[in-house]
């Protein structure tokens, strides 16, 4: 048996992610399906029948060696076993087939497996400091102090037990390439190619009951390309809701893929599902039911945000904010929506708002909007905002606001919210604001 | 000004309720005063926790001040519910109402509903209500309708205007209602700040409130910043005429001051048919009796005399019965304790057994402790065993009844972390740049949040958000952040309590707290009486109880010979470690120097190494004038009296009130409120205006204003930390107890000490290492003969130390005291058969056999942990069957990894020290060991390494660190100037293992090492955890 392990380079001395074992695994497989996680910190794989698809263990060993650190590999080792290759790899032993095994096992210290490192407070105080000197205490003795993986592991690394793994899967994460039948040089024309991915992909959805959010769309360039064209583009698509439906996943593509211009011919496509989650199975109800029809709003609102641009489509959003200004803001959909709703003001709010207050010419003490303003009701004063920084390229400014608001009846303009401010130097002045319908 | 209607604010909060006033109580009274308003009501949500400053800065300001109390009743018509008191009756309803509702639910917490309130309990009281601006009109009706029946005549709707649309509308609505239910409108302002500017601090405040950064408040946030004290002039403008009219009635009513509070002493003290002062009379003739049982000289006798007349006419009967009362339930139930403090230190206390400072040796101190002249209340601190204090509290509780004894509160205020952290999250920073802030704090940047520190952690100055952080942080500083409970101050009353100011729960359960701290109480002419916990006295009774077991008869501390040479021989050396007091790396250095061969020695050495004389540059002049370096001179005849205990240099403070008294012309009463403003002016500040007054004073009077100037400063050096005669002399018995003790009987004293843990300044480690230089045998813990504590054996000749199973790392009590109890039934024959009759568990065993106490069962170390290990549980049906085993051998460990499991085990070893291991390293690198250098001369460089044992930063130090290094022969004291600590903060902070180069500096028998450069070794330890003790 040809083992490999690997660790990853990590930070801090924390266990990796299972995301990034999974990652590394995922990569792993191009060499051979027996690939596994062990100790949730190193991932290991056997190549001994496989070595010969890569010509020969030897050629094997140096591309693994020379591709890994690409992948964040901090540590490689080979060895007979997988936990053997584990702890050399923890030790930094690269080659575990210099020396027997066991030699090379016996002078590695306890931190190198875990299920020796659990015992260590012991064990060290046994005199212990190495695999070895734990070994040659009596089988007996450690079998009846010890819980059986501390025998188990050791044996297992020593190659003395058979080991097993569960084998890292492929259907965790959905990557699939394709290689085009035949060139293609326009970018719609890809959809024909991409849609057998997507087809593929929304099996894979269903089999898990899975929809996807968001997906990535590589192509890679034809190998006969010119220099500046690069290697090929990406286009990922983000849906508001999680969907497995292929229609309107291949609309969205087909729509995002007429704004893209193909730098050169397209040779492979790769797509990727970047965001998958658990899909909500539907009521097979012959009526459509509320949330059928909010659905389809939303999915007319993704469509018209493809077609015109995300930053075209705006929802306005209520804030909790004394600032008029501050009250509502627009928010490009789709975004995710956020539940929570502002509890709305007691105040009579204006039924327009100006984007930006105007300001108003003053008569005797009076401000003048289309002939004088009668004040009606204030005034109501409105001070804060201290805390709301914004950064323009003057540097960064508080919006603070002091502003005394009064509702005042224009003969000609209605009623209308305006404000009196203070400005420099002690002087004030008049804005309109908003008009009450 | 005087043509705009008067005013009087009802309706306003400090920020003693917590988290919503943004202005302290002395603000809004300053600020009242200088708008003119004709009263303030300061009216803390159901508290009464600011009232007691808001009421010394409105006497100050000659403003009234009307004492109240909000509440938010939470009904299906919420509103402020505003009680003000109108006399003392209404005060005391008025204070029981809020301790009703505070004991009632968790700490920190009420409710109110309205059918809670009940109003024959809140009679003598005037009421408002403000209702919730979204009151419909019935719900108003139901308020106007509740109050008109239950308060008639005494009951007010507040109107509140704050610039907002609705004002008018608001106005004409409760018009109405006014008018059909009769209830008069009265203006009122819910002031919050007292002035506009601090509305940044209150939603600050708010935020942190609602737990929210400020850009997620809303409409948690007030809408403007009218909630602060207003111009008369706008609020004229505002409210119609009628209604600020109606707020001078409202204040009109009520006529009651806080100085109308007369404290009583508790009379149960004082058994029927007798009075007061017979009875004190009585006791204390009793005590001479066993003091003096060959009869008392002449002197005492008049002195008691004195006494009991002083006391008489001062009327501190009570007071002093109510100390003995408290102390003869602590003899009577073995509990070491002992008085200290002005009067504690009188013939009388010492007849009561208050304390064992014996007259005779002090004759000196007499009579100066109570003053008729000085006013000052009498104050006794008793100190406990700080193992069963809880004891003594408890019986207080039982005694008194929770409505008669509560303990003093302490106010928790704003320090530059919390501070940091509360701004810095309603500011929206994240959670990890404000926890670096905080952290970044170290315990050496003083009060101030320093900008570098920001720059440190990647923020830069000149950003808005960060200048806001800076500018609200420093204004946050300082103010009241909850309530806690004082270390032991007990105020006991003769009525109820709770009549006199509200009583709370505390977090600790069992514990009812009140709600002002002990400046108010001071104010306010409270007496407590402080039960405080002293590890020392542990340590002393368990000394005195192994002594008695060795020389087999009781043995008590006033039995512990007086004067003894050799003992004060072994203080001369500064052979101190572990004893009271003079044990501190300062004190040590003093010793030698001092060369104490008397009481009253020792207690000036405890007194000395203070920041008061420190800071007053009176240590080195005392020196030289002890040496005889220098002549004993007086800067006045006058001071003579004064000073001539000390050699002419002023260095307690009872000696500094007489200088001011003497030399700059302040009378008895100036006085009094200079040593007030003393113990406070950390806390509040206002010693500056005291300066001119001494300085002018002395200077006028013909001493030199150098002298004045030190004595101001030494003034201010009391202030961080006053430590006056009185409480000295009381600790000097204690220091000399613990010394006698030491000299006499280390090794009683060494198990005392392990047995009193935590306490103290030194480590077990450091313990034991300094009972082994005086040549004590310390056993190991061991199974077969170690106790739970350390026990002595070999008794009655020179005893040996078995260390106890206490020491071992995490091993439960009550596992060891059933390794104790099966013991005494039979020995153990091997570890299985101590692990089936003391019932200990695996993991037990494992942490028995890691601390090397299983040796008399199974050996070495590494025998024991491997017959330990094999003792899990097998099932039940296996458990007879025989194991048959071969006997495994293993090799002993080598030393160096026995030291480092000790150490993992135990914090100590018995073993070589680690660094013997290390030497041959640290000679290859030209370190030297401390016994190479106590032959080097002054001044030459030296390299030294050494486990660091102890950091400490003292505040007068100025930025210097003090560092103790230890190795296998001794201890290294090491001074690292800030300008070192500066550029090398991270070895100073981190290492474990530090070599110090620098200068050796001798001066007799004082040595230290001045550090030019430190280097962290700490990686040579390898698995050896040791650990320091940091101090402040």
């Amino acid at each position: 048996m040809l083992w490999a392990a690997m660790l990853l380079n990590l930070p801090s001395a924390d266990l990796p992610s299972t995301d990034a074992l999974a990652g590394l695994a995922t990569w792993c497989l191009q060499f051979s399906p027996n690939v596994a996680v062990l100790e949730a910190s190193a991932v290991v794989m056997e190549v001994e029948a496989c070595a010969r698809l890569f010509g020969g263990k030897r050629k094997l060993a140096e591309r693994v060696r020379e591709e890994c650190t690409g992948v964040g590999v901090q540590a490689l080792s080979w060895a007979p076993t997988s936990l053997g290759a584990v702890a050399l790899a923890r030790c930094g032993i690269r080659n575990g087939f210099t020396k027997p095994l066991d030699e090379l096992l016996n002078g590695l210290p306890l931190e190198c497996l875990s299920a020796v490192q659990a015992h260590a407070p012991t064990l060290a105080r046994l005199g212990c400091k190495t695999l070895g000197q734990v070994r040659s205490l009596p089988r007996g003795g450690l079998s009846r102090r010890f819980d059986k993986e501390l025998l188990g592991t050791l044996d297992r690394a020593y190659g003395l037990q058979p080991e097993s793994h569960d084998w890292v899967s492929l259907s965790e994460t959905f990557e699939m390439k394709l290689e085009l039948m035949s060139r293609v040089e326009h970018a719609p024309a890809i959809l024909f190619g991409a849609r057998r991915l997507l087809l593929q992909l929304c099996g894979w959805l269903a089999a898990r009951r899975a929809g996807v959010r968001a997906f990535t769309l590589r192509w890679c360039h034809d190998a006969m390309r010119s220099k500046t064209a690069g290697d090929g583009g990406e286009l990922t698509i983000r849906t508001a809701e999680s969907t497995r439906n292929v229609e309107h996943l291949s609309r969205l593509l087909a729509e995002n893929l007429v704004k893209v211009q193909l730098l050169a011919p397209v040779g492979d496509l790769e797509l990727i599902a970047l965001d998958i989650e658990t899909l909500e199975e539907k009521s097979a109800s012959f009526l459509p039911d509320v949330h059928q029809t909010e659905e389809s709003l939303a999915l007319v609102l993704e469509r018209i945000a493809a077609r015109l641009g995300p930053e075209r489509v705006l929802r306005p959003v209520v804030n909790e904010d004394h600032r008029l200004e501050w009250q509502v803001h627009w928010q490009p959909t789709p975004g995710s929506q956020s539940r929570k709703t502002a509890s709305p003001t007691d105040l009579p709010q204006p039924t327009f708002v100006l984007p930006r207050p105007l300001k108003l010419a003053v008569k005797a003490n009076r401000p003048l909007y289309q002939g004088p303003l009668h004040l009606l009701s204030g005034p109501h004063r409105v001070e804060g905002g201290w805390w709301h920084r914004v950064k323009d390229e003057t540097g960064t400014t508080a919006q603070t606001v002091l502003r005394d608001y009064w509702v005042a009846l224009s003969e000609h303009a209605g009623v209308l919210w305006i404000y009196q401010t203070r400005l420099a130097q002690d002087d004030t002045s008049w804005f309109l604001h908003g008009v009450f319908a | 000004m005087q043509f705009v209607a008067a005013y009087a604010e009802l309706w306003c909060l400090s920020n003693f309720s917590f988290l919503r006033g943004a202005s302290r109580p002395e603000e809004l009274v300053a600020r009242a005063r200088q708008l003119g308003y004709t009263a303030l009501a300061v009216a803390d949500e159901c508290s009464m926790a600011g009232i007691v400053r808001a009421h010394v800065a409105a006497k100050e300001q000659g403003l009234k001040l009307l004492v109240g109390s909000q509440f938010q009743v939470d009904c299906e018509s919420p509103f402020t519910f505003i009680v003000l008191a109108c006399d003392m009756q209404g005060y005391g309803n008025l204070c029981q109402f809020i301790t009703r509702l505070r004991r009632s639910s968790e700490k920190g917490t009420y409710r109110l509903a309205r059918d809670d309130i009940v109003p024959d309990e809140l009679s003598r009281c005037v009421v408002l209500a403000a209702p919730d601006r979204n009151s419909s009109t019935e719900q108003l009706e139901i308020i106007a309708r509740w109050l008109l029946n239950d308060f008639t005549g005494r009951c007010w709707l507040a109107v509140q205007l704050i610039r907002v649309l609705g004002d008018e509308m608001w106005l004409h609505r409760l018009r109405q209602v006014s008018t059909l239910t009769a209830i008069p409108l009265v203006a009122a302002g819910d002031v919050h700040m007292h002035v506009r500017s601090r509305k940044p601090l209150q939603d600050v405040m708010t935020a942190t409130r609602v737990c929210k950064p400020l850009t997620e408040c809303g409409y948690a946030l007030q809408p403007n910043a009218e909630r602060h004290l207003r111009t008369r002039l706008r609020l004229a403008q505002t409210y119609p005429e009628d209604l600020l009219e109606e707020t001078l009635q409202v204040a009109a009513r009520c006529d009651f001051s806080l100085d109308e509070l007369r404290y009583q002493y508790p009379d149960e003290v004082v058994p029927a048919g007798e009075t007061p002062a017979s009875y004190l009379r009585r006791i204390t003739y009793d005590g001479a009796g066993r003091r003096w049982p060959e009869g008392m000289s002449a002197k005492v006798q008049t002195q008691i005399e004195h006494e009991l007349e002083l006391i008489a006419d001062l009327h501190y009967e009570h007071y002093f019965l109510t100390v003995y009362d408290i102390v003869r339930f602590a003899r009577s139930q073995h509990i070491l304790c002992q008085g200290r403090g002005s009067a504690a230190n009188s013939v009388v206390c010492f007849c009561l057994y208050v304390t064992e400072v014996d007259p005779a040796r002090m004759s000196v101190l007499f009579e100066r402790f109570i003053s008729r002249e000085r006013n000052e209340p009498p104050d006794i601190d008793i100190d406990f065993e700080h193992e069963r204090r809880e004891e003594v509290m408890q019986y207080l509780y039982n005694k008194y009844g929770r409505d008669r004894a509560a303990l003093t509160a302490t106010v928790i205020t704003y320090r530059p972390k919390s501070a940091v952290r509360d701004v810095g999250k309603a500011l929206g920073f994240s959670l990890e740049t404000v926890d670096a802030i905080a952290k970044g704090h170290k315990w050496w940047d003083g009060r101030e949040v320093r900008p570098e520190r920001l720059l440190e952690v990647g923020l830069s100055v000149g950003d808005l958000a960060v200048q806001q952080l800076l500018k609200l942080t420093s204004e946050l500083l300082g103010f009241p952040r909850h309530l806690s409970q004082h270390t032991g101050g007990f105020v006991l009353t003769r009525g109820p309590l709770s009549r006199m100011v509200p009583i709370e729960n505390a977090s600790m359960p069992d514990r009812t707290v009140i709600e002002w701290d002990k400046d108010d109480l001071d104010a306010m002419g409270l007496l407590k009486v402080d039960c405080l916990a002293l590890g020392m006295l542990t340590a002393i009774r368990k000394s005195l109880a192994f002594i008695s077991a060795r020389k087999e008869h009781v043995f008590e501390m006033q039995d512990i010979p007086a004067e003894d040479a050799d003992t004060y021989d072994m203080v001369c050396k500064a052979d101190t470690v572990g004893v009271f007091q003079i044990e501190s790396r300062a004190q040590m250095s003093m010793l030698p120097r001092l060369k104490p061969r008397c009481f009253y020695d020792l207690v000036i050495e405890v007194a000395i190494v203070r920041p008061g004389p420190i800071q007053g540059g009176m240590v080195h002049p005392y020196l030289n004038r002890r040496q005889g370096k220098e002549a004993v001179s007086y800067p006045s005849e006058a001071l003579k009296e004064a000073l001539g205990r000390t050699l002419g240099v002023p260095v307690f403070q009872e000696q500094v009130m007489q200088i001011s008294i003497v030399a700059a012309g302040f009378t008895p009463g100036e006085a009094d409120g200079l040593r007030r403003s003393m113990a406070a002016w950390r806390r509040k500040g206002g010693l500056e205006k005291y300066y001119d007054k001494i300085v002018n004073g002395m200077t006028s009077r013909g001493y030199e204003e150098s002298f004045a100037k030190n004595i101001f400063e030494q003034i201010k050096g009391f202030s961080e930390y006053g430590f006056p005669e009185s409480h000295a002399a009381s600790f000097a018995l204690l220091v000399y107890a613990s010394c006698w003790i030491k000299r006499h009987h280390p090794a009683e004293f060494l198990a005392a000490m392990l047995n009193s843990q935590p306490m103290g300044f030194y480590s077990p480690s450091q313990l034991v290492q300094d009972a082994r230089h005086h040549d004590v045998d310390v056993r190991p813990v061991d199974v077969m003969f170690s106790d739970v504590d350390c026990t002595l054996e070999g008794l009655p000749h020179p005893p040996a130390v078995r260390l106890g199973l206490r020491l071992i790392d995490k091993l439960k009590a009550a596992s060891a005291e059933r390794i104790v109890a099966a013991r005494t039934q039979a020995p153990f024959d091997s570890s299985e058969d101590l692990a089936r009759r003391a019932g200990l568990e695996l993991h037990e065993m494992k942490l028995l056999a890691a601390a090397d106490a299983l040796m008399s069962l199974s050996g070495h170390r590494r025998q024991q942990v491997w017959d330990a290990s094999a003792l899990r549980a097998t099932p039940l049906l296996l458990r007879d069957a025989p194991v048959n085993e071969d006997l495994l051998e293993l090799p002993e460990a080598p030393e160096g990894e026995e030291v480092v499991w000790d150490y993992a085990s135990l914090g100590l070893t018995l073993r070589s020290h680690p660094l013997a291991l290390l030497r041959p390293v640290l000679s290859k690198r030209r370190l030297v060991s401390a016994r190479d250098l106590l032959d080097v001369p002054n001044g030459r460089m030296v390299r030294y390494c050494g486990i660091v044992t102890l950091r400490q930063q003292p505040e007068t130090a100025n930025g210097t660190i003090f560092i103790s290094l230890e190795d296998e022969t001794g201890v290294v004291q090491v001074i690292c100037w800030k300008s070192v600590r500066e550029v090398q903060r991270k070895e100073l902070l981190d290492s474990r293992l530090m070599a110090v180069y620098g200068r050796w500096q001798r001066e007799g028998d004082v040595k230290n090492l001045i550090a030019s450069k430190l280097a962290d070794l700490t990686p040579l330890l390898g698995r050896l955890g040791t650990v320091s003790r940091d101090f402040k």
